[in-house]
């Protein structure tokens, strides 16, 4: 046998390298899938390149390690504050903490990376836990987009404004 | 499009290389041709006028087939001394040895041989991906 395979050595590469782009196609693919949001548009704010989730995780050691407060850089508002307990599970009192940290449009909720979710959760006190669980993040991808339909066959009725 | 599709085709790509190593680049001839030119090196040191030794040719196998007039002790040694079969058996890369006049032993072709190969390579080569791309991460957040 070992003398076939060194017979055979050139189809031996190419039949392992056909294995590894194989495994590539499948396997990339597959992750990429497996990260992905629903119904969310493109890139946040910061983007949600591997980079970026790289550089929002090394703030977040740095400032374990540091003894500071890390924190997610929300960007401001880019118009008139939405309605955000149209949201489901969300009411005043968790809106108003989301408006605390800065966050009162859709935009800038639909736009957090899990980095920054990660990083706000932290901060959130008795709601810690709310922006996973709710799906905060994902129905603010529908609303941003004024989406209703979508939303409405994912989390039911939409509330008033 | 189906994971398992994927999957099949990189096989079919692989097995095709296989085919055509063995076939229409002649990897296949090559092999066998060197190896019986080893085989009949193997049987001159046995020293016996007569004996003939080929490879299996159609279908192409590793597999050795002896002729000629000599009786069991030459054909097989006894004790330390070795048989016309030993011999030939003691050539890197033959399977089976067997006589003409004995039964056929069911063999294995070279292409089956050499497509399991590939598949082997294939599947080493799907191996080492799933460990570069596969695993689930952990979110460190998480």
């Amino acid at each position: 046998m070992l003398n076939l395979a060194q017979n055979n050595l050139i189809l031996l590469v190419v039949a392992l390298l056909i294995g590894l782009a194989v495994a590539l196609w499948v396997f990339r693919s597959t992750s990429a899938g497996r990260g992905a949001r629903p119904g969310r548009r493109g890139d946040g704010p910061e983007g949600n390149a591997l980079h970026d989730e790289f550089a929002a995780a090394t703030q977040d050691v740095a400032g374990e390690i540091l003894g500071v407060d890390a924190h997610p850089d929300i960007p401001g508002p880019s118009g008139p504050p939405d309605n955000l307990q149209r949201l489901k599970g969300v009411g005043p009192k968790l809106a108003s903490q989301l408006n605390e940290f800065g966050i009162t449009r859709y935009d800038q909720l639909a736009g957090l990376t899990e980095t920054e979710v990660a990083l706000l959760d932290r901060r959130m006190g008795a709601f810690e836990g709310r922006i996973a669980r709710d799906r905060l993040v994902e129905q603010a991808c529908y609303l941003e987009r004024g989406d209703i339909d979508g939303f409405e066959a994912r989390f039911g009725k939409l509330g008033g404004d | 499009m189906p994971k398992a599709v994927k999957l099949l085709i990189g096989l079919a790509l692989a097995l095709a290389a296989g085919w055509i190593s063995h076939g229409p680049l002649g990897r296949g001839q090559a092999l066998v041709d060197g190896l019986e030119a080893r085989a009949r090196a193997g049987v001159a040191k046995a020293d016996l006028p007569g004996i003939a030794v080929r490879l299996g040719r159609d279908p192409l196998s590793r597999h050795a087939t002896l002729s000629g007039p000599a009786n069991d002790l030459q054909r097989e040694g006894l004790g330390s001394q070795m048989g016309v079969s030993d011999y030939v058996r003691a050539v890197e890369g033959i399977g089976t040895v067997r006589w003409a006049d004995e039964p056929a032993p069911r063999i294995l072709p070279l292409l089956a041989e050499t497509l399991l190969l590939a598949a082997l390579a294939y599947l080493i080569g799907l191996g080492l991906g799933w460990l570069l791309w596969g695993r689930r991460r952990r979110d460190g957040f998480a």
